[in-house]
């Protein structure tokens, strides 16, 4: 279908539209067009999303954030997009705007250190429509498993648009889901749980409790 | 803006200090927690600031709020609010639903109302929320499983 190649850092940032420090992939290690690609992202304590912590915090507190690690993984995919349709002389003069996610799970935590290899493959392209699917690892640790993220084809033009504060045609309701909520307040409904387990949970309480 | 419902009340947190776990930047400046007979629910706001860091990158040419952000502005209304459980905070679990409707941009004032779901024996919770912009537009829709704990290694 495609063929294999490397991209490094300088093809990277002239593929994507965004730029330092929010260029979240270091480099493709593999890319098969119309198909798939492998991205790496190094994370390094020196990013801005550790400048403010203070000292002192214990190690889980380092954990690389989901938001970035999300970006980096769409990042990925939208390298895959623009080289691809680069490579079938499609229209260029389109966007591709990330418009929703379904079902990322998080199966583990990525720290400064290591390096992320997000595994993405073009799933389906709907109309309008990208969609691609995922993991994402760190050495032999799957950390996140990505069922489907879907991106939107936009003319660059009607991006630009939505600037201005019309905002015709979108959604407004704000009505409720149904909810069988009762409690009363946050830390009381943190309480609930350690107050009223389950049988099942204070079986577990008691176990550990006693080592 | 808030509907009274009889037996309700409210806390607000102010989020002006620096937070305490890893994070692009502070995604929420005003927390308000409402408590009332239908559940727990949190109101959150953040105005779009260029300066913020990484956004100089989204892009460099028109500063556009990164959706990914939006995740990261409940993640941290949700932590903030909710705080510790056994010295652990929450942390997303699953991404079941996100959707990203319209854009944010620079001086537009996100508010956030999130629904928390009760906590499972498993500790984690399902966490409903939708975004809107100042002009009332639906920027934002996300459905996200949150648990407490360390999440085991592979």
């Amino acid at each position: 279908m495609g063929r294999s190649r490397v991209l490094d850092h300088s093809k990277i940032r002239a593929i994507l539209p965004h730029g330092h420090p929010m260029v979240l992939v270091d480099q493709v290690i593999s890319l098969k067009l119309g198909a798939s690609i492998i991205g790496i992202k190094a994370i390094t304590g020196s990013e801005p999303c550790y400048h403010s912590l203070p000292q002192g915090l214990g190690p889980e507190r380092y954990a690389y954030p989901i938001s970035l690690l999300v970006e980096s993984f769409g990042q990925t995919a939208a390298i895959l997009w623009l080289e691809s349709i680069k490579s079938f002389n499609q229209d260029l003069d389109r966007v591709l705007m990330f418009t929703s996610v379904r079902n990322l799970r998080i199966e583990g935590q990525a720290f400064p250190g290591n390096i992320l290899r997000h595994v993405v493959r073009l799933d389906n392209i709907v109309g309008d429509n990208v969609f691609v699917e995922g993991e994402t690892w760190v050495e032999d640790r799957q950390i996140a498993i990505i069922e489907s993220m879907i991106a939107a084809v936009r003319p660059r033009s009607v991006v630009i648009e939505y600037a201005t504060p019309s905002g015709a045609g979108m959604p407004r309701d704000l009505d409720d889901t149904a909810t069988d909520m009762r409690f009363l307040s946050s830390r009381q409904w943190l309480a609930r749980s350690e107050n009223s387990p389950s049988p099942r949970a204070s079986r577990k309480e008691e176990k550990s409790s006693s080592t | 803006m808030i509907a009274s419902v009889g037996r309700e009340d409210m806390e607000d947190i102010i989020v002006n200090d620096s937070l305490r776990f890893a994070a692009p930047f502070r995604c929420v400046e005003h927390i308000r927690i409402v408590n009332c007979e239908d559940g727990l629910t949190l109101h959150a706001t953040k105005v779009i600031d260029p300066t913020d860091p990484y956004l100089s990158g989204h892009f460099p040419d028109l500063t556009i709020f990164p959706g990914v952000f939006i995740i990261e502005s409940l993640c941290q209304t949700v932590t903030l609010a909710l705080g510790e459980l056994e010295g652990l905070l929450p942390q997303i679990a699953t991404l079941r639903s996100v959707r990203f409707l319209a854009p944010l941009f620079p001086g537009n004032r996100m508010t956030m109302r999130a629904t928390i779901g009760p906590l499972s024996v498993k500790k984690t919770f399902e966490v409903d929320a939708q975004c809107q912009r100042n002009d009332g537009v639906m920027v934002a829709r996300l459905k996200v499983k949150f648990r407490y704990g360390e999440i085991a290694r592979a």
